[in-house]
């Protein structure tokens, strides 16, 4: 556990602590009244995620001498909603809908994910046919009830779903975005006749038009909300039990903090709340920095996930896929329609497996060892070569370095792993650890400079921020692949996700669909939209303890040009709208369509579908400046060891630095490798190395042309000469 | 010079990045592009030829249509234009003979030049927002009346552009800037594609992509000549029949499979119609190709190494090689009834990995009109039919196949157009019985609020999807209206407020014999209401029969 910080008193000062549960271990990363900023570590407790959360939390309020009645807030951030997704482990859960249209759930939006593969899977619904039960009723697109709700039919359904045992009800019915009363009523009846089963209302998670996404998306949080329910109540009891008498606040997929009254009425929201912190935490290293673009690039065990921060903010998206069937691939997953963190997941990690492909060339990934039996030099029966092997033979992991030496790596069946394939293969050893170490490299930058160019960005202004246990490892050639000239490994790579919690702010958003021509539109009613839901959001706010006068409100709209099917987020201007204000909303409507498309066709007609309110509190305060320096770069050498880079072509002895007594301000020239428990930077010959104040290490890529005359005169005595073993 | 070879490792990376900078250039495409066909359904493809017009790589975003079609584009430019090419040029054209098969497919071919040689094409072909002419979807009789017919010609010369073809087709189409933008769109994809190609020859030092598209080309064909291998050599037959335009056309295959290779002849099919569903002969080659692809390679990405196996004959002037003037603006409507029979012949000597015929094409339903208020609109309404069963499992349930749109929410249509639906519901049994179900189709039903006109265009009517392998066939497509009036599949009808139209999607066809099927999944069909009854494993037990439990 972290040390001390010096001059901090207990009670008085308001303590927050941001909580990630990964695969191996819980990360904990706690935050002083100052802002200060300790990380702590334990070992995950899979049979009981939150036992770990006590054990660890009690033991770092008592290391950090904390009365727990100082702890204001908890954050917390978790996979295991879309693990249930996933397991399909979620709720008993049926579907109560308008008659005749059953089978949207399934009919869904009818395209297919592969052109080519006849063997693709789907997600099966979450409901099946048998407990997705239409009743008679009908509102048009006005809003119109045209057949009003047959109550007898409702009764009929509760009885049915009493029968299946039904746990979790969604009740989704057409137009109920536009006139929710039907819905409503019928959630009522249900909740009289079974008043233990949960109900999810569509048109409350998500008043918004299209049918099959508001349904898909009122099920799933159906499916997840009994489980979140309980576990976001078990989570506040152990908080208390651990001695915290903290608020405890959910990161939602959007990378906002929420209330856990709030994340239980709409648990959906919080399906991707794991992958969000790492995206948070590189908002708030860039802000530190003072960069405006930072790609966030996050490597585990069994993906990698790629993230672009674009002015200082991550792209948002009003949809994402849950439980994809196959791993990044677009299309194979459920979809559901409330915004998250626009980021993409590849099927790279360093537990991904390496093998002869139909074609004879060397694949890696996406299958992967995971963590169990995990890669072959973990000695626990996994036999097939992985990236992790690849790494340990090219000298980039330590066999007793990796995780602090607290897990020793079997060299030896690491090397006979990749030999087999080396042979299958007519490659040498080395050549296939190289060979597996680059094309992984490969898959990584050539899927993240897709991503940029979907966005319509350059992927060389954006520099690299990496982290996760095996990000710092290949986020030099990565970064070389994609042309940016500088990378970024924080302090603590390995729980970057759990700082990301602390650096959120507490956000709501609501969204209404009116769809109108714009020049058509009634403002007044416009006007009422907003003020519905600046309403409703400054009282989840509220009630989340933000005081009024730190509460942001923005305004948004989604608008189309008349006849399109797909709509750009756009900002509205804050104050009275009317129709005076048309050709302020014009322009930035053309404003973003030409960033994003290149292009805006100025004659065309705009119309607008959906209005939206995000409202946010204050950005929370933290300073992980309290880095302190522990001694010179002669103690920070922990020793040497031979590693492999191109730029050499073949071994070179590189020194190893122990990261934790780097000081800021330290200079040093690759080749170097930098340890800390979790994770390790791989520094290659002639690139130039800085540890900023936050302890973060700045590697500057070195262009092999003007190498030589750039750093020459920058050269300490620190730098370490470059000797060759081979 | 000698041939350079490349080792597993570096051979993996290469191609790695060819691929990703078609992908990347596709994505600057779509994301560039105004056309919503191109930007919401992909109708596209970007590709990446050596200078011989060999594709080395093509966009993973495609359609099946666009399988080895635009390099014959190319290739096409490369014997007009020999040797004269200059850094600056850009070539076009959308000739239905020439690459696509229809005239809204606009080619763009870009050459690539790398220390002053020329080592490549980029070439891209997207669907426009218009291209003169009729509106799509009209019953033409000729090629001539469905729009602005571009030969190939050099669109810049040298970095100059060439003014005339631009004024022509300004002055040719219904919303030239759009048109314009989209071909600028399609220059600036192959520029930066063109530009990273390079960037890759002066990293690894590559005088030629001759050496690499021989790796890439021979690893691709060897991985679909060892799929070949326990594929019995022989000659089968296959012929699938459409409905068609007033008369029914048929899809006649001999497919030859002889020394791992495949020969494909059409004789026997359908003459060419005056109906706009015909397909040029190498729009046939890109619906064979893409079926092949899928029963035995597909996860080898496109290249001209997995066409060298594949030959194909079609009588002139038949539906499958229509040659001018024919009409062939929906000559979709014969490409996926002709892969169904390649999927067929497949059944015959590939039976595991093939499957059974798909209710498809589409049932397509244009509404326009006018509002109440006086407003016009025009919406679509795709229903889609059920894929067909394959032994590792059933046919999927309405499903856009072999394209890939997708269909237009409810709520929306209902926003648009003065409609009120009914219904949208799988329609039990419709699926070809078999040890493999076929997917199911749909019934969406739809009743009119105000005055409107709905063009019908429904195939699979009289001649659905059939099983293989003992499978039952696909329930057929259909249009009805409540009040009983006849209905033509493919025509224009006026509906008067409260009539209720009612449109059925095909089912697919099913694999294998029905008493073969698992009793746990008969009975999870029946508990599901997807089937209602099934035929028994022993004629004597009668069919099963089940209900399902509902509210209604």
């Amino acid at each position: 556990m972290a040390r001390q910080p010096s001059g901090t008193r207990k009670g008085s000062a308001s303590w927050r602590v941001g909580i990630d549960i990964g695969g191996t271990f819980t990360d904990f990363v706690i935050v002083d009244g100052q802002g200060r900023v300790q990380f702590g570590k334990v070992l995950t407790t899979p049979e009981d995620p939150l036992r770990a959360v006590i054990d660890g939390l009690r033991r770092l309020l008592i290391n950090l001498q904390v009365d727990g009645a100082a702890v204001e807030h908890v954050v917390h951030g978790t996979t295991l909603f879309t693990n249930a997704v996933i397991e399909r482990k979620g709720a008993r859960t049926a579907l109560l809908t308008t008659r005749g249209f059953e089978d949207v759930l399934e009919i869904g939006r009818e395209q297919r994910y592969d052109l080519y593969d006849l063997h693709m899977l789907y997600p099966e619904p979450l409901v099946p046919r048998r407990l997705r039960i239409g009743v008679a009723e009908r509102t048009d697109h006005t809003g119109t009830v045209l057949t009003s709700l047959d109550e007898r039919d409702v009764a009929r359904a509760a009885r049915i779903f009493k029968d299946h045992g039904i746990e979790s009800l969604a009740v989704g019915f057409l137009h109920s975005w536009q006139n929710p009363e039907n819905e409503r009523r019928a959630g009522e009846i249900v909740r009289a006749a079974a008043s233990d089963i949960e109900i999810t209302i569509s048109s409350e998670v998500l008043p918004e038009i299209r049918e099959y996404e508001r349904i898909s998306t009122a099920v799933l949080n159906a499916y997840v909300q009994p489980l979140a329910r309980r576990y976001l109540g078990r989570l506040r009891t152990s908080i208390a039990e651990a001695g915290a008498a903290a608020d405890v606040h959910v990161m939602t997929s959007r990378g906002h903090l929420t209330t856990t009254a709030e994340a239980e009425r709409t648990a959906v929201r919080l399906i991707e709340s794991g992958p969000a912190g790492g995206c948070l935490a590189a908002v708030y290293h860039a802000r530190e920095i003072g960069l405006d673009n930072l790609l966030a690039f996050d490597m585990g065990g069994t993906t990698a996930k790629a993230c672009l921060i674009h002015e200082g903010q991550p792209f948002v998206s009003n949809q994402f896929e849950a439980a994809r069937v196959v791993l990044g691939k677009r299309g194979s997953g459920i979809p559901v329609r409330v915004p998250a963190i626009d980021l993409i997941e590849i099927g790279s990690g360093g537990g991904s497996i390496a093998a002869k492909d139909a074609l004879g060339l060397l694949r890696v990934g996406p299958r992967s060892a995971g963590a169990d039996p995990g890669p072959a030099c973990y000695g626990r029966g996994g036999a097939e070569p992985t990236v992790t092997d690849a790494n340990l033979i090219l000298g980039y992991l330590g066999a007793n370095s990796f995780l602090g030496g607290d897990m020793p790596l079997d060299v030896d069946r690491g090397r006979r792993a990749i030999e087999s394939l080396a042979r299958e293969l007519g490659l040498g050893t080395v050549e296939a650890a190289l060979g597996i170490h680059r094309i992984v490299n490969e898959s990584m930058a050539n899927a993240a400079r897709v991503h940029a160019l979907e966005k319509g960005k350059d992927p060389r202004n954006y520099p690299l921020f990496a982290f996760g246990g095996a990000g710092p490892i290949h986020a030099y050639d990565v970064a070389r692949l994609l042309g940016t000239a500088t990378v970024i490994v924080p302090k603590g790579a390995g729980v970057t996700s759990a700082l990301g919690f602390l650096a959120a702010p507490v956000a709501t958003d609501c969204v209404r669909t009116y769809l109108t021509a714009l020049d058509a539109a009634n403002w007044q009613h416009v006007s009422q939209l907003f003020a519905d839901m600046e309403g409703e959001a400054m009282q989840r706010l509220s009630a989340a303890g933000v005081v009024q006068r730190d509460m942001k409100m923005e305004r948004s709209s989604d608008m189309r040009f008349v006849g399109q099917g797909f709509d750009v987020t756009v900002p509205l201007p804050s104050g009275r709208l009317d129709a005076s204000r048309i050709g302020e909303v014009i322009r930035a409507f053309h404003e973003i369509y030409k960033e994003r498309y290149g292009h805006a066709a100025l004659d065309q007609k705009l119309e607008v579908v959906s209005w939206r309110v995000l409202a946010r509190g204050p950005e929370p305060r933290i300073d992980i400046g309290a880095w302190r320096p522990r001694g010179d770069l002669g103690a920070a050498l922990k020793g040497h060891r031979p590693a492999y880079f191109t730029a050499v072509g073949g071994f070179a002895e590189t020194p190893i630095y122990d990261r934790d007594r780097l000081d800021p301000g330290t200079k040093l020239q690759g080749p170097a490798l930098l340890e800390e428990r979790e994770s390790t930077v791989v520094v290659p010959p002639r690139a130039c190395v800085e540890v900023n104040p936050m302890g973060s290490v700045i590697i500057t890529l070195s262009s092999e042309s003007e190498t030589a005359s750039q750093w020459t005169s920058m050269e300490s005595e620190r730098c370490q000469p470059l000797r060759l073993t081979r | 010079m000698s041939t350079p070879s490349f080792d597993k490792v570096t051979t993996s990376i290469l191609w790695a990045r060819l691929l990703s900078l078609v992908d990347e250039a596709a994505a600057t495409l779509i994301r560039t592009s105004y056309s919503a066909i191109v930007r919401e359904i992909n109708d596209m493809t970007q590709i990446l030829t050596d200078d011989r017009g060999w594709t080395l790589a093509q966009s993973s975003v495609s359609t099946p249509g666009f399988v080895g079609t635009t390099a014959l584009g190319v290739r096409r430019f490369i014997a007009l234009y020999g040797g004269n090419w200059r850094p600056g040029d850009v070539a076009i054209t959308n000739d239905p003979w020439v690459v696509t098969g229809h005239l809204p497919d606009v080619t763009i071919v870009t050459p690539v030049f790398h220390r002053d040689r020329l080592v490549a094409f980029m070439a891209n072909t997207a669907h426009m927002t218009d291209i003169g002419g009729t509106y799509f979807g009209s019953n033409t009789r000729e090629v001539f009346e469905e729009g602005l017919r571009i030969p190939p010609l050099k669109l810049v010369d040298g970095g100059q552009r060439v003014e005339p073809v631009w004024d022509f087709i300004r002055a040719n189409v219904r919303m030239p800037e759009q048109v314009l933008g989209d071909i600028n769109a399609q220059m600036a994809a192959n520029d930066q594609g063109a530009r990273v190609v390079a960037a890759i020859m002066e990293e690894y030092r590559l005088e030629n992509l001759h050496a690499l598209a021989a790796t890439i080309h021979d690893a691709s064909d060897r991985a679909l000549s060892d799929a070949l291998a326990d594929v019995t050599e022989g000659t089968y037959h296959a012929d699938v029949t459409g409905d068609g335009y007033g008369e029914p056309f048929t899809i006649a295959l001999s497919l030859t499979v002889k020394d791992r290779s495949l020969h494909f002849d059409f004789a026997g099919s359908s003459p060419q119609q005056t109906a706009p569903i015909n397909s040029v002969i190498q729009y046939t080659r890109a619906y064979v190709a893409f079926a092949t692809k899928c029963v035995f390679v597909p996860d080898v990405p496109n290249n001209e190494g997995l066409l060298r196996r594949i030959t194909v004959d079609a009588p002139a002037r038949s539906i499958v090689n229509a040659l001018e003037p024919a009409p062939v603006q929906s000559r979709h409507v014969v490409g996926m009834v002709l892969q169904g029979a390649v999927f067929k012949a497949y059944a015959e000597c590939a039976p595991s990995r093939t499957q059974a015929d798909s209710g498809t094409p589409p049932a397509i339903v244009t509404y326009h009109g006018t509002k109440p208020d006086g407003a016009p609109y025009l919406t679509y309404d795709f229903v889609n039919g059920g894929v067909g069963g394959k032994s590792f499992g059933d046919g999927r349930s309405t499903k856009s196949y072999p394209s890939n749109l997708a269909n237009i929410p409810i709520e929306i249509i209902e926003s648009i157009a003065p409609l009120l639906y009914l219904e949208q519901r799988l329609i039990p049994d419709s699926g070809g019985v078999g040890v493999r179900r076929g997917g199911l189709g749909q019934r969406k039903s739809v009743r009119a609020l105000h005055p409107l006109s709905a063009v019908l265009l429904v195939d699979r009517f009289a001649h659905p999807a059939e099983g293989v392998l003992g499978g039952g066939p696909g329930r057929a497509a259909g249009a009805y209206l409540a009040d009983g009036r006849p209905l033509s599949m493919k025509s224009e009808i006026v509906l008067a407020p409260g009539d209720v139209l009612t449109i059925e999607s095909a089912g697919g066809g099913g694999f294998g014999a029905a008493a073969e099927r698992s009793r746990e999944l008969v009975q999870r069909d029946l508990d599901d209401g997807y089937i209602t009854t099934w035929p028994s494993p022993t004629e004597k037990d009668g069919a099963i029969e089940g209900g399902r439990s509902d509210a209604g």
